[in-house]
């Protein structure tokens, strides 16, 4: 960076400013001229100084009189109103969630649900139960045992209605869905089975996505180990996250990616520090049921990070098109994202 | 007199409790001011709100401002703190921390150009693009409100060295695109 400090140093100088824009008197414009033939190697400085100091030139704004008599005028109102601790005052904002009461649906679901599990109890047969999500959904749903599942978005569960019967409760899991396990009895485990490995549990609280080729275990509270045919068992301690790596045949584990994970379950997403576009991407995808078509891949270069809130679509595109400085247009299934457009002002 | 020393007697005046001159600079600073907020917000209510903020601010808090050398460059800061403020209120629903979120876009209409031709402003639109939101924003600050180095490394909260290091970087890039030649100085 020496070839830029010169420069700065250069653009100090108030002396050389002056020789630059031809504003010297005599004797500095000798001196700066003996300068340049001196160090006939700062002529590439003074070029870039030069067009540095040009710049590039702005219509100016001539001002609008009448407008902005107006405006003081306003302003006059405030002035007087306020007291010297007011707080500036804000707008109404176009971004108004209206948040959508999920809960109380998930909760009469559960209800009905309750109500058709009491009736197989009763008719003494293996009842096959199985919840599905559509897309952009969340279901709550409870267990005779006191265990919690919240089924997210484009997702089924399924399990057979005998666990009073069978050693272990086993539930079939595919998409993503977040566990909350009630303790289970001495040599009883509460199994659940995806389509590439199991995870063994007794008694806690962890997210499961199946969505995607090798499934993501979130452990945000407990302990729980994952099985997988023809490998060693692994176990996974609170606040890790896990997944079976093909390739190496091992169990990849992450820290401190729980909320990132598991999150959705508020209604939120929690995205870490510099999380890129490909994951947000994969989020929309997997949760709203879009195929996603990129404008350019210098989109992929985006990145996230802080938490958003998901329960109004509309509100989460318009945000997410706001901060990352993207517009999206859905046709169908197909979600297109594009670099924002600006309006001309 | 020049500009600056007439803009600092008002200011003092400002500063003593005379409603005239808080006018006075507003009817000076209110232009640019606004110009800036927009390009910022996108939004011309909030805008306007963001710099009627900043006056009623500068009335309230005038017996705490001392040591000012340049009045706009005082409210071009603090427009753009409120600016950010507003934004960041608007966004209240999510919490969302992008490390920059100023992207103000520069259009070849803004500019003096030696000819009004659709392929040269096609030109100059892609190489603005192609700045950084950083570059953008600052020559847009150097150039169109003419101030300097040390004013814009306070108002970014970057070193003098950066400010420099990126104008630096920006025209480069420009003259590169064959811009800087289509431009009338």
């Amino acid at each position: 960076m020496s070839k830029n400090n010169n420069l700065v140093e250069l653009l100090k100088n108030a002396s050389f400013l002056r020789w630059l824009k031809k504003e010297d008197g005599v004797e500095e414009s000798a001196h700066w001229n003996k300068w340049q033939q001196e160090h006939p190697e700062n002529a590439q400085f003074v070029e870039d100084a030069k067009m540095m100091e040009l710049g590039i030139p702005f219509k100016k704004q001539s001002i609008n009189q009448a407008k902005t008599k107006a405006n003081w005028d306003k302003l006059g109102t405030k002035l007087q109103n306020a007291t010297s601790t007011t707080e500036p005052s804000i707008p109404l904002h176009k971004l108004q969630s209206t948040r959508r009461n999920w809960l109380k649906i998930a909760a009469t679901i559960a209800v009905v649900a309750f109500s058709f599990l009491g009736i197989s109890t009763y008719l003494n047969k293996v009842e096959r139960i199985q919840y599905q999500t559509g897309y952009a959904e969340n279901q709550t749903i409870q267990l005779s045992d006191g265990t919690q599942i919240i089924l997210a978005a484009n997702s089924t569960l399924a399990y057979n209605d005998n666990f009073v019967e069978l050693d272990n409760r086993k539930v079939q899991l595919s998409g993503e869905a977040y566990f909350k396990v009630a303790a289970q009895p001495t040599g009883k485990q509460f199994i659940v089975e995806l389509k590439d490995l199991a995870v063994t549990v007794i008694g806690t609280e962890f997210n499961v996505n199946s969505h995607r080729e090798n499934s993501i275990i979130s452990l945000v509270e407990g302990k729980v180990t994952l099985n997988k045919e023809g490998v060693a068992e692994q176990p996974l301690l609170a606040g890790q996250t896990a997944s079976f790596n093909t390739q190496t045949a091992v169990f990849d584990l992450v820290n401190n990616q729980t909320d990132y994970w598991a999150d959705w379950r508020y209604q939120k997403w929690s995205f870490g520090e510099g999380t890129p576009m490909k994951e947000v991407i994969q989020r929309i995808e997997e949760t709203f049921g879009l195929t996603v078509e990129l404008e350019n891949t210098t989109i992929l270069e985006k990145q996230a990070s802080g938490s958003i809130e998901i329960d109004n679509q509309k509100v989460l595109f318009e945000s997410l098109s706001y901060l990352l400085n993207i517009d999206f247009s859905i046709n169908g299934s197909q979600l297109f994202i594009s670099q924002k457009v600006e309006n001309e002002e | 007199m020049t500009q600056h020393n007439k803009h600092l007697i008002i200011w003092k005046d400002m500063l003593k409790g005379d409603l005239a001159a808080l006018e006075q600079l507003y009817s000076l600073f209110h232009t640019d001011l606004y110009h800036y907020a927009l390009k910022i917000t996108e939004q011309s209510d909030l805008a306007e709100d963001a710099v009627q903020d900043v006056f009623v601010d500068l009335w309230n808090y005038r017996k705490q401002i001392t040591n000012i050398n340049s009045p706009k460059f005082y409210l071009i800061r603090s427009l753009r703190n409120q600016c950010l403020k507003l934004i960041k209120k608007q966004n209240r629903l999510t919490d969302f921390a992008i490390v920059n979120p100023i992207n103000i876009i520069i259009a070849p209409a803004e500019l003096q150009l030696k000819a009004e031709n659709d392929f040269v402003k096609k030109a100059i639109e892609t190489a603005l693009h192609k700045l950084s939101p950083r570059q953008r924003e600052i020559i847009y600050l150097k150039f169109y409100n003419n101030l300097d180095y040390e004013e814009l490394a306070e108002i970014l909260e970057i070193n003098y060295q950066s400010v420099v290091n990126h104008i630096h970087k920006a025209m480069i890039k420009l003259r590169q695109a064959d811009v800087l030649q289509h431009l009338k100085y």
